[in-house]
């Protein structure tokens, strides 16, 4: 279940990801990086598994939603951590065997609505998937 | 493992909540009075969000507003708290698949309303579904009715032409021509003293007058007698087509059934279109295995069944000309493998396109003029509901058409258990 997430000592850290949101191959870029490189990002990071249970949650993502990377790894994304996202404009595209693809939506973080774009990232062939978030609204 | 102090408690509980109304497999919103969304949980942003791609999620009304203005309206004037409205449902025009979404309102105060919503469609369709059957349903009870009258009153008018040519074939010899025989006896013994008073060959002609005269009315009364049998007899027939209509009419649907030799049901339906035959000269061969097994049938529409097929035939004789060609009927009935039998309705008519075959099974699909294009249609249904098929086939257009239809006894056992 939820808590209230804890800093870590990765949030401190002036050392930069060198990963854009929009930069091309991102999928590739993440999956050459470690799982606790993420937290260093600045948008929102879900890895999974190609039966869409978590493997990695990053440090942006866990501030905003107020969820633990304890609490969310090893789960099923779309039905248990973030329902909001199980439709056919994001889990139902992921049947697709490889995927690239950047969304406009809306994610209710804390109950609150808030305007997100996502980049749905898959390849079958590596085994990867990832949900990428960034808001719209950021400064 | 220390208990935890009464702040952490508060916010384990608040963390909670927040869990259990995101989670909360129903949409809930918390807005303001001009529509504002403050509050979203998860299910709530799934089911708005493919109507929000344009409009966004940030205000409900401007989303709600154009599948049904008269809802925000309500929400825009409500004033005092407590219930809006309940289950309104609303149809998301436009979206693919058909969308239907139920909304509860609930103002909580001068500046905030609760919104609850869920996808209903399959409810509606479901509901829309029952409808429709329900429709259909007394749409049919009202043809039954309507055809249970008209048979009722139509065997009422015909059960009177009946009796009427019963008593006409009942009545003894006209007593007229007796009288007149007697009379004619008479001329005929006193032709002597006629012609001494008429004349010779007036006298004779008069006996000959009266003889003649009683041979033409007992011939009249043999033809008479005939059509009168004739008629009674066509009568009797109708009778029985009426009362196979009422049974049928009676028990439309699942009739019940009951084990029925295969035989007797094609002798049947033989004997009621037995006119049509006889009228158009067709001539019937029958070949049905001695040994066809009883089948566990709805007899009335079977009968029904086998009916149509021999009328069909019958009327494909009527379209075109058929030249010198033998007309005739060939019914065949044989085993076709364990528990399994076939029956054949091979005819010499008119046939047609091999590649039309299949058309003539679809409602509506008819070649005849007055034909409802229900015949067919309605066979295959009743044999498809006792576990048979049904086919036709014709080499082409005055090659003769042939009906099969394989029916199982095994079906009819289980369908008995």
């Amino acid at each position: 279940m939820a808590s209230t997430v804890e800093l870590s000592s990765a949030a401190n850290q002036t050392e930069q990801l060198n990963v854009r949101f929009d930069q091309p191959h991102l999928l590739s870029a993440l999956c050459a990086l470690n799982a606790d490189a993420y937290d260093l990002a600045d948008f929102g990071i879900v890895a999974m598994g190609l039966d869409h249970v978590v493997t990695a949650y990053n440090l942006w993502e866990s501030r905003l939603s107020g969820l633990s990377p304890a609490n969310v790894i090893g789960r099923h994304f779309f039905t248990e951590i973030a329902p909001c996202t199980n439709n056919y404009m994001v889990s139902l595209r992921y049947e697709a065997a490889e995927l690239d693809e950047m969304v406009n939506y809306v994610f209710s973080y804390r109950l609150r609505p808030v305007k997100v774009r996502l980049r749905l990232l898959k390849s079958a062939e590596q085994g990867r998937q990832f949900l990428v978030v960034e808001r719209e609204d950021r400064p | 493992m220390a208990p935890l102090s009464l702040e952490a408690e508060v916010k384990q509980d608040e963390s909670l909540l927040l869990q259990f109304i995101y989670q909360c497999p129903v949409g809930l919103a918390e807005i303001d009075d001009r529509g504002v969304i403050r509050l979203l949980n998860a299910r709530g942003v799934a089911l708005l969000m493919p109507i929000a791609i344009a409009a966004g999620l940030g205000n409900f009304f401007d989303l709600i507003r154009p599948f049904a203005s008269e809802i925000v309206e309500q929400l825009e004037t409500s004033s005092a708290t407590g219930e809006i409205f309940v289950n309104r449902r609303i149809l998301l025009k436009g979206q693919k698949p058909i969308v239907h979404l139920s909304f509860t309102a609930i103002r909580l105060d001068t500046d905030s309303l609760m919104i609850s919503f869920d996808d209903v469609t399959s409810v509606v369709e479901a509901e829309h579904r029952t409808r429709e059957a329900l429709e259909a349903q007394a749409v049919q009870s009202g043809r039954v009715e309507m055809a249970a009258t008209v048979l009722h009153d139509i065997g009422n008018a015909i059960t009177g032409i009946g009796t009427r040519s019963a008593q006409l074939l009942a009545e003894p010899a006209w007593p007229e021509i007796e009288s007149l025989s007697r009379m004619s006896s008479l001329l005929q013994s006193q032709t002597a003293l006629l012609a001494s008073v008429l004349g010779e060959r007036k006298a004779v002609a008069l006996g000959g007058l009266a003889s003649a005269l009683e041979r033409n009315l007992r011939q009249r009364e043999i033809t008479l007698r005939e059509h009168v049998r004739s008629l009674a007899s066509s009568v009797s027939h109708v009778q029985e087509i009426l009362s196979v209509q009422r049974q049928y009419v009676h028990q439309r649907g699942a009739g019940p059934r009951s084990r029925v030799i295969l035989t007797e049901l094609v002798h049947d339906a033989v004997a009621i279109q037995s006119a049509g035959l006889e009228k158009r000269g067709i001539k019937l061969i029958r070949r049905l295995d001695a040994d066809l097994p009883s089948l566990l049938l709805d007899r009335t529409r079977m009968v029904q069944v086998f009916g149509n097929l021999i009328r069909n035939a019958c009327e494909s004789f009527d379209q075109g000309e058929r030249g010198r060609q033998e007309r005739f009927l060939e019914i065949v009935g044989k085993h076709l493998k364990p528990g399994w039998v076939r029956l054949t309705f091979k005819d010499s008519g008119s046939g047609f396109p091999a590649e039309k075959a299949e058309a003539f099974f679809e409602r509506g699909a008819t070649t005849k003029a007055t034909g409802s294009g229900l015949g067919l249609a309605s066979c295959r249904n009743t044999v498809e509901s006792h576990g048979g098929r049904i086919w036709m086939e014709s080499a082409g257009i005055g090659h003769g058409a042939t009906v099969t239809i394989d029916l199982t006894s095994a079906e009819s056992e289980n369908h008995h258990a």
